[in-house]
């Protein structure tokens, strides 16, 4: 959790922001006839301002800085993170189970409850499961089985997200009192970033939305196996998989930013959105065995069969008389927007394996698969995938026979050939749709897809070589195993730069080859194998390195597609090299004196704003001149394991590390931006430019950041490597003559806890939740930090 | 053996009837989704996409920006200062990667790509049914606004101004088939492929129609007014201006008569040659015109305008612009903080319309047009109808010299089309280029003559290789 400033922190922060802004209009940086519009209202908010000079029409052109207003600032001293946390989120679940069968039959079923609080106030998860499944050998040679499952959960939350802004929970300013004295909750002004006394929801308001999230999902599968005679099998199997979604979100008038001082009027709303999806999977296959003297074939062939059907809408209603009850669809005045969709895909499959042993020593395996996808346009549904593995048991050769330190040795050679299709159906094709909002005089129009189509978008597909090596030694008490592949994906599908000119960014095409390469190195060592106290000792590491070897698209200016660099990995941030802090007026006049432009930077540069780099050597700062300055891929990673086990007693926990990942932290650009009225990043804080700190890392905060100093920048760049206590358990299985005497087969009360303790240099919330995408795993916003949970519970078997 | 048999028959005959339950996989298809061969097949069907081409100018992309050029020109500030990608604009330091200028590029070449699918929709004689003189005006009315789209980006991207210049616009003239690109054309064949269209538009669109969101010939003829003025075609801007001026009663079209009614007619007004149509919640429209208001350069014009340089009372409007005091006089100001935005920007009813061009505009074209050709009397003529209707006495115009007019007329148009489509950038870029004013006139953040164009955005770098960027 962040820190958040104190109050007199947060005062002294916007002294800071309203001097140096005013240093920089009485330097000439900037523009005085802008400031006495843009700047100087939101300032006087907070502060004393005098001004000095007129230009002799009244505007002033120099003012002096003359203290914090004291009717400024409230009573309050509040810590937003803390108003909102819910303390001690409580985990609650229960398990039944029952098994049962006959020699032909098997029975199972099993029922999970699961009650969770969310890490916020007015967040809950329920879920409710129940699984039951039979397998039954019919006669001889028929046998079947089938299972049902059903999940029902329900989700009540505030909000999902936090905004931007003003309102995140640790920016906002800690002098506001969370409730006024009627005890409604207080707003706060978003004068000094919208210009006018906006009336912003507080962060503990806006979690009073009403969310609420309802889930059923229901999987079922069956299936018959026949066999025809020894060795040969058929199989048939069928699953279906069906999820329906409900949310919706009510937003009372109290929890929404209240912009009605710019004419808008503020009404509740109701934001609504159902789902229905399908999934149906069919299979077929033949099965064939045959062994011989040491001899060993199987032959397998198959055909598959998956569709996927999805459909969906979504309201949005406005303006309900009652922001508590008549809050339903019903109740709302108007409809703002819905929308509607319905799509199918399929993959059609066919595939076949056949493999070979001799002697248990000797393996070989051939597979090839063709698939058929819906996505891909005419001449490219179909792909072929072929794959060859090849392993030895060097154990069991003769020679090893002497060396009984070896229990196990084998050798994994293969290479194969998978695909993906990881985009949406019909991108191939240019649709003409209409919206609700697609409207002229009142009438429907018909506006162009925003997907500009790729006619030739196929199957990504992806050539592996892999080598293993697997090894038990000493008894077993020492195992490992080490892999090392190379891989060289063709054709990646991902969003890609598309013409502007077309009216639209939204493209897919197979825009990326790419090769990761590494290995994977597993160990595990029993340091202590006796009777009553066993310990083992685990540890992995793995390195990838992954890199976009080529760019598709004959049409693409490689230079300027950031996200995607030949060269390096995917998910690069592109920013700025920061030289240092100006220092010295006469060198930034020096540099604008010799810049094309007229400016190395732009008119607001001055003492205490970051100097960039000059890459490309041309006199003046701009996009060209960024470097790459965060990639998303570590070094290395992995975990260290621990399993202890003492008579009764049992003691797990697990470490996870990660070395070398680089991200940009988004709450500090936001920080830099200078916005009066807003709380800083503490870190930021403690080490921002100041005339009696010219060595700190983060250039001056200037309202609104005209010199540009939240730009991306390798200031605002740090390694996302940690090493965490992931998880650890503690578990004591009650004595046997006890449970005996209780007539109960076993139980077992166990601790744990997860996430407890991390090392980290990451600055943001979590350094494991930096974004996912290629886009966005170089940056993070903090939407969500990962919780610390601690459980305790009984287990018992009858 | 034969429960054999019988279990390999039951496995087949499984297998070949569920490729019939399944289906083939060609079998799947879009739900909801016209394209290309079924999008078009009568008349109605045309006209809904004829009123997507319209809607285009709607959307979040090409309406949220329009008041950015006032303020990189500093005609307008921005206020409080939260606009997205606005500092640039402030402090006239626009990068490539600036988000607005990626997002009016993309929006304004959406319009040109919509029309174009449209176009040739129409002349492959999709609109079965459809008269063929109709068939022409919808072709026409396409045609205005790829010209209007086309004269957009070159006014923001291109070195508009130097008609010898290699630095115009990419040209559309066919709809997108997939990625396929094109490298700038120069000015001069920009503006050549602009009038091409406007003149198709002039020939074969509807002379007049009662409801001003719909473009006619009139539309197109103003346009063309204005794209001449800005080639530097003064004679032929001053005649073309002095014809619509002349057509306009006979089509509908006529200047209101007082200047807060205008807006508060909106996309109703005969005044509007052609503006967005906004009702409701559906056809709303994104505007960031409350976010920024004058700045000291313009109330120092509209109080010296009108009186003496300090005798402004924004509360009475003595001594101020009449058209500066609708729009921010406290009786007239509206909550969106600006007298030209009068109705409320969400809940039902009309909302605030954009004014993309009306017949106003093309009296101070003619006025401009005019007083370049040294045409005095004929300038002073279209200037005092402006001036009139601002409070101006009936013999304003006539009390300033010749020599004054070419720059009076830039600070009527000023304020008269003040946060309307940021023509006050455009107009002082060109007086700039035709030397009538310094390049620090208005704003000291501009230094240098790089400042008067925009970059290409980087987007449009990335996803065209051909295109080339403006010289720093």
């Amino acid at each position: 959790m962040y820190k958040p400033l104190s109050v007199d922190q947060f005062k002294e922060v916007q002294g800071r922001i309203i001097n140096n802004t005013i240093g920089a209009i009485n330097n000439g940086q900037i523009d005085p006839y802008e400031a006495y519009y843009n700047q100087i209202p939101s300032m006087e908010i907070f502060g004393n301002i005098i001004p000095l000079e007129d230009d002799g029409y009244g505007t002033p052109l120099k003012y002096q800085y003359d203290g914090l207003k004291n009717d400024a600032f409230y009573q309050g001293n509040t810590d937003w993170t803390e108003m909102i946390r819910n303390k001690n989120a409580r985990t609650s679940q229960a398990n039944v189970t029952l098994n049962g069968g006959t020699d032909n039959s098997n029975l199972a079923f099993n029922f999970n409850a699961f009650d969770q609080d969310g890490l916020y106030i007015n967040n809950n998860l329920k879920r409710y499961s129940g699984r039951l499944s039979f397998d039954s050998d019919i006669t001889e040679r028929l046998s079947t089985g089938a299972s049902l499952s059903y999940s029902y959960s329900a989700m009540k939350h505030g909000q999902q997200m936090f905004a931007e802004g003003l309102t995140k929970p640790w920016l906002v300013r800690p002098d506001i009192e969370p409730y006024d004295s009627n005890g409604k909750f207080t707003t706060i002004d978003g004068t000094s970033i919208y210009g006018a006394p906006v009336a912003l929801a507080s962060p503990l308001a806006q979690l009073n939305n009403k969310g609420n999230n309802a889930m059923h999902q229901f999987l079922g599968s069956a299936y018959a196996a026949y066999k025809v005679f020894e060795g040969f099998k058929l199989h048939g199997d069928i699953s279906v998989s069906s999820y329906n979604a409900d949310a919706s979100i009510f937003s009372p008038t109290y929890a929404v930013d209240d912009f009605s001082i710019f004419g808008s009027t503020l009404y509740a709303t109701l934001n609504a959105n159902t789902s229905k999806n399908s999934n149906t999977s069919l299979n077929f296959r033949a099965d064939y065995d045959w062994k011989k003297n040491g001899h060993q074939l199987y032959a397998m062939a198959g055909i598959g069969f998956d569709r996927y059907k999805s459909l969906g809408d979504s309201h949005s209603y406005e303006e309900f008389p009652d922001d508590e009850i008549l809050i339903d669809p019903g109740s709302a005045a108007r409809i703002n927007y819905f929308t509607y969709y319905r799509a199918d895909q399929g993959l059609n499959s066919i595939y076949s394996r056949l493999s070979y042993k001799f002697q248990d020593r000797y393996l070989a395996e051939a597979n090839f698969r063709t698939d058929e996808s819906s996505k891909f346009g005419p001449g490219n549904k179909r792909a072929y995938f072929p794959a060859l593995s090849l392993g030895w048991r060097i154990d069991k050769e003769s020679f090893m026979q002497t060396t009984d330190w070896v229990n196990d040795l084998k050798l994994r050679l293969s290479w194969g050939n998978t695909g993906s299709t990881n985009i949406s159906n019909f991108l191939y094709r240019q649709f003409f749709v209409r919206n609700s909002n697609d409207l002229w005089g009142g009438s429907p129009a018909i506006v162009l897809d925003a997907n500009l189509p790729n006619r030739d978008v196929k199957w990504e597909k992806t050539r592996e070589y892999n080598a293993g090596l697997d090894f038990s030694l000493f008894n077993n008490r020492f195992t490992g195993s080490f892999d090392v592949y190379d891989r060289y994906t063709s054709g990646a599908l991902a969003p890609a730069p598309a013409p502007l000119e077309a009216g639209t960014t939204q493209y897919y095409a197979n825009i990326i080859d790419m090769s990761n390469k590494g290995f994977e190195l597993e160990l595990a060592y029993d340091i202590l194998r006796k009777q009553d106290f066993t310990w083992n000792l685990g540890f992995n590491i793995a390195r990838n390195k992954n890199k976009i070897e080529k760019l598709n698209g004959a049409n693409i200016n490689q230079y300027q597609a950031d996200s995607y660099l030949e060269g390096y990995p995917a998910g690069t941030l592109k920013g700025y090299i920061v030289d240092k802090i100006f220092d010295s007026q006469e060198e930034i006049d020096a540099l604008n004196q010799s810049s094309p432009t007229g400016y190395y930077q732009n008119s607001a540069t001055g003492i205490g704003d970051y100097k960039y780099k000059d890459s490309n050597g041309d006199g003046v700062i701009n996009i060209n001149d960024r470097e790459v300055i965060a990639t998303a891929q570590p070094k290395y990673f992995g975990g260290i394991y621990n399993r202890i086990k003492y008579k009764n007693l049992n003691f797990s926990f697990v470490f996870q590390y990660s070395k070398g990942a680089k991200a940009i932290l988004d709450d500090f650009q936001n920080s830099l931006f200078g916005s009066m009225g807003q709380s800083l990043n503490k870190d930021i804080y403690d080490n921002m430019w100041s005339e009696n700190n010219p060595e700190a890392r983060f250039a001056k905060i200037t309202f609104y950041d005209p010199a540009g100093n939240s730009r991306s920048s390798d200031r605002l760049v740090y390694e996302t490597s940690f090493l965490r206590l992931k998880n650890v358990n503690l578990s004591y299985t009650l004595p046997k003559e006890l449970t005996d005497s209780w007539k109960i087969g076993q139980i077992t009360v166990f601790a744990s806890g997860s996430n407890l303790w991390t090392i980290t240099k990451w600055p943001g919330l979590d350094p494991e939740f930096v974004g996912t995408y290629i886009s966005t795993a170089v940056s993070s916003n903090d939407a969500y930090p990962m919780s610390k949970t601690y459980s305790f519970g009984v287990k018992a078997t009858f | 053996m034969k429960t054999t048999y019988l279990g390999l028959f039951l496995a087949g005959t499984l297998s070949l009837s569920s490729c019939s339950i399944v289906g083939d996989i060609d079998d799947i298809k879009p739900y909801y989704k016209m394209e290309t061969d079924n999008v078009v097949y009568n008349a109605e069907s045309a006209e809904a996409v004829l009123r997507g081409v319209y809607k285009s100018w709607r959307t979040f992309n090409v309406s949220t920006f329009r008041p950015y050029m006032s303020i990189l020109s500093g005609i307008s500030s921005s206020k409080g200062g939260g606009l997205t990608g606005g500092q640039e604009f402030v402090t006239n330091s626009l990068q490539a990667n600036n988000i607005a200028l990626s997002n009016i590029y993309q929006g304004t070449y959406l319009t040109i790509n919509t029309a174009n699918n449209l176009i040739f929709l129409m002349e492959r004689g999709d609109a079965k049914g459809m008269s063929e003189q109709r068939v022409k005006e919808v072709i026409a009315a396409c045609k205005v606004h790829r010209a209007l789209a086309h004269f957009q980006i070159l006014r923001h991207f291109g070195y508009f101004f130097d008609l010898n210049s290699p630095y115009g616009i990419v040209l559309r003239d066919r709809p997108f088939q997939g990625t396929e690109t094109a490298a700038r054309a120069n000015v001069q064949d920009s503006y050549t492929f602009i009038l091409d269209d406007l003149d198709y538009a002039i020939s074969n669109a509807v002379p007049s129609s009662t409801q001003h969101y719909y473009v006619t010939q009139m539309t197109a003829k103003a346009l063309k007014a204005k794209v001449l003025l800005h080639m530097g075609k003064m004679a032929e801007a001053e005649k073309i201006a002095k014809e619509v001026i002349i057509a306009a009663d006979n089509q509908g079209y006529a200047l209101e008569n007082d200047f807060r009614t205008l807006f508060i007619n909106g996309y109703e007004s005969k005044e509007a040659l052609f503006a967005t149509y906004t009702n409701g919640n559906l056809e709303t429209v994104s505007d960031l015109v409350s976010r920024t208001t004058y700045s000291e350069y313009t109330r120092r014009l509209a109080d010296a305008l009108s009186g003496t340089e300090t005798d402004g009372d924004l509360t009475s409007g003595q001594g101020y612009d009449h058209r500066f005091w609708v729009m921010f006089g406290p009786n007239t100001i509206g909550a969106l903080g600006n007298g030209k935005y009068p109705y409320a920007s969400n809940g039902p009813g009309k909302h605030n319309t954009q004014m993309i061009l009306r017949l106003g505009e093309i009296y101070l074209v003619h006025a401009e047009a005019a007083a370049r050709n040294n045409n005095y009397v004929a300038a002073r003529e279209s200037l005092q109808i402006m001036a009139s209707r601002a409070g101006y006495p009936n013999n304003y115009a006539s009390t300033w010299n010749d020599n004054e007019l070419v720059s009076l007329i830039f600070k009527h148009k000023t304020l008269e089309l003040f946060s309307e489509n940021g023509e006050d950038w455009f107009d002082f870029v060109r007086y700039y280029k035709a030397g009538d004013l310094p390049l620090t006139e208005i704003k000291n953040t501009i230094k240098t003559e790089s400042q008067l164009v925009l970059p290409i955005p980087q987007a449009a770098l990335a996803g065209n290789r051909e295109l080339e960027p403006n010289p720093l």
